[in-house]
């Protein structure tokens, strides 16, 4: 018996069907056994005849022939299980019901999940919670007349931004597993922008509260890195067919590698001479200040210790020269 | 929004005395204003000086082309000539690259080795091996404000040149002392004898703020210069270290000066602040205009003249500044982020680059006001490269406990040693209340 599977364009699976005749008609007719609906496939295009070791393959003088992809080279007509051919813009790919099929993938807890997010209510709510945090913050930062347009500019770009990175995961989707998986991947995106804030923000109060520049940076460095492992391995969840400890590599491998690149320009920051001081933390509102003042006094020893540092600096960028 | 240093002035000021911005005013025009008589006694000055006055310059060894120039004029009868320590200052950064040579009036040249420097006054000595020709002199006493004085250079590199302008006294208000004169001094006259009617050294040729504002350096810091350098047997070899004793004893004594004056303060908004501190520095007040939806009141003082070290560092500079800071229409929200964001914004009021000096490193911590308030202190650094124990500090602190009122306050002190800026520092947070 023969099993006949019709891929149209990029290879995608249109049918699978089986014959139970030795003679197999092939075309765009409908008097065919199997009906090929492709305008490049002629009406009676190939015949197909089963034998011991294969099947004769007969082209019925069509418009644009048949081509071959197969795994053995044979001179003959000839095609054996598991071959190729190609008629007009459709591969059709021919079997013997004995051909052997993989072992069932187990369902992907993650993707179901993971599509959920999908919805069609998730994604542009998430749009308006990021719409409205990012037009809020910009109004929070102008301090004379508050002009709509200027303020609109960033937040449309930030959204084009998002959609543009969601739409190239739904590409890489399509183009491994035949699913797009669009609006989630958006939320996903949406998501990562509101944590990227939400972290910004937090590494601030904390550092603040610290008296640490430095650990401000550290803090928001590290939650960028987390928020990036979990986002690129959400989005590769959808767009693949990977298994779970690979995704987990390649997440941390790209998240690693956008970090690396973000951190050789900070260390290349902190290495370069400033003018005015680099490391001091930020003001905070009243309400996030939540350390206790200490004496209006800078000591003597503190101040040798900070002129001792600032001497160790003033060497690291003399002998850089 | 601008730096916070409203000083238009004088940033004009450091860019002419740095040379490096050649203002293109036109020396006809000074010429044309002076009296006919004037010019007379002009000519007969310069005639008669004309063999004591030079073009100094700095060569490049490899291109043996010109790489700075000056003027200076003859001061001993062993050959010193005096000059400005901004003109040779490349030689004395970096000897093996330059050398110093004079070009005289008739076009003759000789070549000068560099005797002595001080960079306080921006004086420099260079001696010339043969020079056998009267020295200039010295007048006893002052002229009086209103005397018509000359000045002599090269400006430009376009020939002697002989400006008149007139004497209008040592200027009260600056630290390191200055003869305001009124008459154009341009680039390339720096260095060039301001000489009297009978022809002796008031001044020499500094600085210019441009439209016939100049500054020169007395005569009498050049003598006392000249007489060290006079009295010291050996040569001098270690520019450097001489450099380092001169910002050091310097700062000593202008940071007990200004330790030893009583610290006015006034009012700002809701805080007291330090008002301006005669002769070391000058206050201007700035404050928010109708279109800033926030109120703002602030002064910011600073030391009129800095010392300059070379093209990208300046030091001894002392400076401070105050803010008073209201909500007025914003919501506390808003104005929060706008104070937050001025508080982001201070620099160093001197200039230093990567060849002069290290990075900031910064102690930060919030400390109990007076009044029983919290505030934010950020105390900043840096080490200087070449003069071990000199550093830049830099003080900021904001009040971090109201939503809709808010005060800074900043200094900056340039080239002082760890004692004077401890000094400084507890004094200034002793006197300043918000």
């Amino acid at each position: 018996m023969t099993v006949i599977e019709v891929r149209g364009r990029g290879g995608q699976l249109i049918e699978r069907v089986r014959c139970h005749n030795e003679q197999i008609n092939i075309g765009r007719a409908f008097d065919n056994d199997v009906i090929i609906a492709d305008p490049y496939v002629s009406a009676h295009h190939l015949r197909l005849r089963l034998h011991e070791q294969g099947w004769q393959v007969e082209d019925l003088a069509s418009e644009n022939g048949v081509r071959y992809q197969r795994q053995t080279r044979d001179e003959a007509e000839h095609v054996q299980s598991g071959d190729q051919l190609r008629i007009g813009h459709t591969e059709l790919h021919i079997y013997h019901d004995e051909h052997p099929v993989g072992q069932a993938l187990k369902i992907d807890g993650g993707e179901v999940r993971l599509a959920f997010l999908g919805r069609h209510f998730i994604w542009p709510f998430l749009l308006v919670i990021s719409s409205v945090i990012m037009l809020l913050s910009a109004y929070q930062h102008s301090f004379n007349e508050y002009k709509l347009l200027p303020v609109l500019q960033p937040v449309l770009w930030s959204i084009l931004g998002v959609t543009i990175i969601a739409a190239i995961w739904a590409l890489v989707g399509r183009l491994i597993k035949h699913r797009t998986y669009f609006p989630a991947h958006l939320s996903i995106w949406f998501l990562f922008g509101l944590g990227l804030q939400f972290a910004e923000y937090c590494a601030g109060v904390i550092g603040y509260n610290a008296s640490s520049g430095m650990l401000q940076i550290i803090l928001s460095k590290s939650l960028n890195f987390f928020l990036l492992l979990v986002a690129i391995g959400a989005s590769i969840t959808l767009a693949t067919t990977l298994l779970s400890n690979k995704r987990l590599w390649i997440s941390v491998g790209a998240a690693g590698l956008l970090l690396s690149f973000q951190l050789a320009g900070e260390v290349q920051w902190d290495r370069d001479f400033s003018s005015s001081p680099k490391y001091y933390t930020q003001l905070q509102s009243p309400g996030l200040l939540w350390v206790a003042p200490e004496d209006e006094e800078i000591s003597s020893e503190q101040l040798s210790d900070l002129l001792g540092r600032a001497v160790v600096e003033m060497e690291k960028i003399r002998d850089a020269e | 929004m601008p730096r916070f240093i409203p000083l238009c002035k004088q940033s004009i000021i450091q860019l002419s005395r740095l040379q490096a911005s050649f203002l293109a005013i036109c020396l006809c025009f000074t010429l044309s204003v002076v009296s006919h008589a004037e010019e007379k006694g002009a000519t007969t000055l310069f005639k008669q000086y004309q063999d004591r006055i030079f073009q100094i310059r700095i060569m490049d060894i490899v291109a043996e082309k010109k790489s700075g120039l000056g003027s200076g004029f003859l001061v001993s009868a062993d050959g010193l000539i005096a000059t400005n320590y901004h003109v040779v200052a490349k030689l004395v950064e970096k000897p093996s690259k330059y050398r110093l040579e004079y070009q005289d009036v008739e076009g003759k040249t000789q070549k000068l080795t560099l005797v002595d420097i001080d960079v306080i006054n921006d004086l420099a000595l260079v001696k010339a091996e043969v020079l056998d020709k009267n020295p200039m002199l010295f007048p006893d006493d002052q002229p009086t404000q209103g005397d018509t004085i000359y000045s002599i250079g090269n400006p430009f590199d376009i020939g002697f040149t002989v400006v008149p302008g007139t004497y209008n006294g040592i200027d009260e208000k600056t630290y390191y002392q200055r003869i305001h004169f009124s008459g154009s001094i341009n680039p390339g006259m720096s260095g060039g004898p301001v000489l009297d009617r009978d022809g002796r050294v008031v001044g020499i040729n500094v600085s210019s703020a441009g439209d016939q504002m100049s500054f020169l350096v007395p005569g009498s810091a050049l003598k006392i210069l000249l007489e060290q350098a006079q009295k010291r047997e050996a040569p001098l070899i270690d520019f450097g270290q001489r450099i380092r004793q001169q910002l050091l004893d310097n700062q000593n004594k202008m940071i007990s000066d200004f330790l030893a004056k009583e610290w006015s303060t006034q009012a700002l908004g809701e805080s007291q602040v330090l008002g301006e501190m005669k002769p070391f520095v000058k206050c201007w007040g700035g404050s928010s205009d109708d279109k800033e939806l926030y109120k703002s009141v602030s002064t910011a003082c600073r030391s009129n003249e800095s010392i300059y070290l070379n093209d990208r560092f300046s030091s001894g500079v002392i400076s401070y500044q105050f803010f008073w800071l209201e909500a007025g229409e914003l919501n506390s929200s808003r104005f929060q982020s706008y104070y937050q964001s001025l508080f982001r914004r201070f620099e160093p009021d001197n200039r230093a680059y990567e060849d002069d000096v290290g990075n900031y490193v910064c102690d930060e911590k919030f400390v109990k006001d007076k009044k029983g308030g919290t505030d934010k202190l950020v105390f900043c650094v840096r080490a200087y490269q070449k003069y071990e124990g000199l550093y830049d500090a830099l003080y900021l602190r904001g009040s971090v406990d109201q939503y809709d009122k808010a005060s800074i306050s900043h200094f900056t002190l340039a080239g002082v040693d760890q004692k004077n800026m401890d000094a400084f520092l507890n004094r200034f947070m002793e006197v300043i209340e918000r």
